[in-house]
């Protein structure tokens, strides 16, 4: 425990990057971005001091599309983001988002596309697609299920992501059922789940972010400004996992890193 | 057998519950509204469609099997198959609606970060064969699910009431072993696209008989269930049980108090077939409610609840409304105003104006069966025929 103190302090030490977005800019609900689990992996790839390597799994919300610039995507924002805040340590975030991808599908690629690179994270974006086509929740659960059981067996930590908050597929379909599995699955699996819906939603409902822009430029800005928050909190979240002591609920024992006031 | 003298006397537990549920369906399908907090799903596994097809199963019993004793079967399965046309209808009717306005919302939503879930309104660019899967009840939009579950069951319910009448117990051993069946082989009817439905009708069919089965015993001098203190305490032990579940869903601070060995054993508490836990949750909840709460309970007549069993009277009507409402509310909240105050208001709007359906048709309906020129005259019916309303 005492190298994760030391890790705690040199983190603490190179924290604030220097992005457009702060935390005070990106608020979440506590409960959205809550640590509850730890990520072995990244912490062991951290304390031998690098690389740190991270794939995105996910839709068409995981890429650039909608925001300005290929690289305001949140993958690529979260690279940027941890290699400042990890410096001088490498950090790879390699991004495997494709359109229209069920988790049923992703696990399929699992094998030969992220477990065969040994990241020591995968973030994982999904049931967006899954909830559009009508896929059962409990048989898009026990796909999920088994993805994180086959990513944790070869040691890979996980972060759940679910849907980004529409207004408008919301007056389509209910994506609440599917939420809900991965809420399940990521309390009995010990993996973090990055509540990506109920963020957003906090940002329109607090006026942050706003559908009626009309004009492409003010999407255009809003979307970057939603990918520079989504990249911020991840951020966030991965460095608070990684300084997160073994005792599973030695809450407030373990140091925080500085920018742990996200909210 | 419940003799028609005893349903005179009208239970108003039904009429309140189903209105309390109705209101309880209309907040939790605005989507993402704050207000819905208050509603059953989030104290318990349950949560209203569970109060709806009970209380439904419970009084269709009633309704139409007095129609079975007083006129024969074929008179009461052509009342059901009426009520089935009614539904359908109805159904129809909403998702018409639906369809101009999420095509409305498809034209001026145009934002290249949904590009993905606006795959949702493909279905505007092929009509022919949207309209075909809408009307075999296989394509429907959110929140469109239990019209399409409620007329499954009745399309059966004619046979279920004749042998009801004969041997219950076989009904609801039968309808047991076909839950079971549907839950571990998998049988669930299609929906188009693609999947299968939300509500399992084979599934629900097992909660609609359990209504059915109770209700058939409605006014009956002894209750089905046994007064017990034991079960009392099993059933509130449970409800406490299922509520600090609950918890840990919404605050996340709460999840590591519940055991991984737990949650394994719960989850995933599967919906769309009635999952044990859900079925034992809403059993439990409606046995401390008949415990605690007589069929003339004194809040039950109170003037603050007459809103709510008005909106029970005319379930189907109510219903219809809610879902419009619920459209349009989250219509407005979308398009014009997404804070917290907005939601408030859409709820307040929303349920005022259910309740304002309610009252309106209760007094159209009071003055057709009212002999000419004498207005006062309460309206002859008792329960029996409004609730099953089929009229």
């Amino acid at each position: 425990m005492r190298a994760l103190a030391v890790l705690a302090v040199v983190l603490a030490g190179s924290a604030g990057a220097q992005t457009p977005e702060s935390a005070a800019s990106c608020p979440a609900p506590d409960s959205a971005v809550y640590v509850d689990a730890r990520l072995p992996s990244v912490q062991a790839a951290l304390l031998a001091g690098g690389p740190l390597r991270v794939i995105v799994v996910g839709t068409a919300s995981s890429t650039a599309k909608g925001v300005s610039r290929a690289d305001r995507a949140y993958p690529a924002r979260l690279e940027q983001d941890l290699r400042q805040r990890l410096a001088p340590r490498r950090v790879d975030v390699a991004n495997l988002a494709r359109p229209r991808w069920t988790a049923a599908e992703m696990i399929a690629a699992f094998a030969p596309e992220v477990i065969a690179e040994h990241p020591n994270l995968v973030i994982w974006q999904t049931g967006t697609t899954d909830a559009i086509q009508g896929i059962a929740p409990d048989e898009f659960g026990a796909a999920l299920g088994s993805g994180i059981d086959q990513l944790q067996q070869h040691g890979v930590d996980v972060i759940l992501m679910d849907m980004q908050y529409t207004p408008v597929s919301t007056t389509m379909i209910n994506l609440a059922p599917y939420i809900e599995q991965m809420q399940w699955l990521t309390q009995i699996k010990d993996v973090l789940f990055f509540h990506r819906y109920d963020t957003m939603k906090h940002w329109v409902e607090s006026g942050l972010l706003d559908f009626a822009k009309e004009t492409r430029a003010e999407q255009l800005r809003q979307a970057d400004m939603v990918h520079g928050c989504l990249a911020l909190l991840l951020a966030e979240m991965i460095e608070r996992a990684a300084l997160k002591a073994d005792q599973p609920t030695n809450t407030g024992a373990e140091s925080e890193p500085s920018p742990g006031s996200i909210h | 057998m419940a003799r028609p003298a005893s349903t005179r006397q009208r239970d108003l537990r039904l009429d309140f519950f189903r209105g309390l549920a109705l209101i309880f369906i209309f907040l939790d399908h605005v989507p993402s509204n704050f207000v819905s907090w208050v509603t059953i799903r989030n104290f318990g596994f349950s949560d209203a469609t569970e109060i709806f097809i009970f209380i439904s199963g419970y009084t269709a019993a009633l309704a139409y099997g007095s129609a079975l004793r007083e006129h024969g079967f074929p008179y009461a399965a052509a009342r059901i198959m009426h009520r089935v046309w009614q539904l359908y209808v109805a159904h129809i009717f909403l998702f018409v609606l639906f369809t101009a306005q999420i095509a409305y919302v498809a034209q001026t939503f145009d934002n290249p970060m949904y590009t993905e879930e606006m795959k949702v309104v493909d279905f505007l660019s092929q009509p022919h064969a949207s309209l075909v899967q809408a009307l075999l009840l296989k394509f429907r939009p959110r929140n469109m699910d239990i019209l399409p579950l409620y007329m499954v069951l009745l399309i059966g319910f004619p046979g279920i009431l004749w042998l009801l009448h004969r041997r219950p117990w076989m009904v609801l051993v039968g309808s047991a072993a076909l839950y079971a069946a549907a839950r571990i082989f998998d049988w669930n009817l299609p929906t188009y696209p693609s999947g299968t439905w939300f509500f399992n009708p084979l599934c629900w069919q097992f909660l609609f008989v359990i209504g059915a089965f109770f209700g058939r015993r409605h006014g009956a001098p002894t209750p089905l269930a046994p007064n017990h203190p034991a079960l009392t305490v099993a059933a509130a032990l449970y409800l406490a049980f299922a509520f600090l579940v609950v918890l840990t869903w919404h605050f996340a601070e709460l999840s590591v108090y519940l055991p991984n060995w737990l949650g394994r054993l719960l989850y995933p508490i599967d919906k769309t077939n009635l999952d044990l836990l859900r079925l034992v949750h809403f059993l439990a909840v409606g046995y401390l409610v008949v415990r605690m709460v007589g069929p003339q309970a004194g809040f039950l007549s109170w003037r603050v609840a007459a809103p709510l069993r008005a909106c029970g009277k005319q379930s189907l009507q109510v219903f219809c409304v809610g879902t419009v409402l619920a459209f349009a509310g989250h219509f407005v909240l979308v398009e014009i105003d997404e804070s917290l105050a907005a939601q408030l208001a859409v709820s307040i709007a929303g349920a005022a104006s259910m309740i304002g359906v309610a009252y309106v048709l209760a007094w159209y309906q009071a003055m057709e069966k009212a002999p000419p020129r004498v207005r006062s005259v309460k309206q002859p019916l008792g329960d029996v025929a409004s609730m099953g309303g089929a009229q």
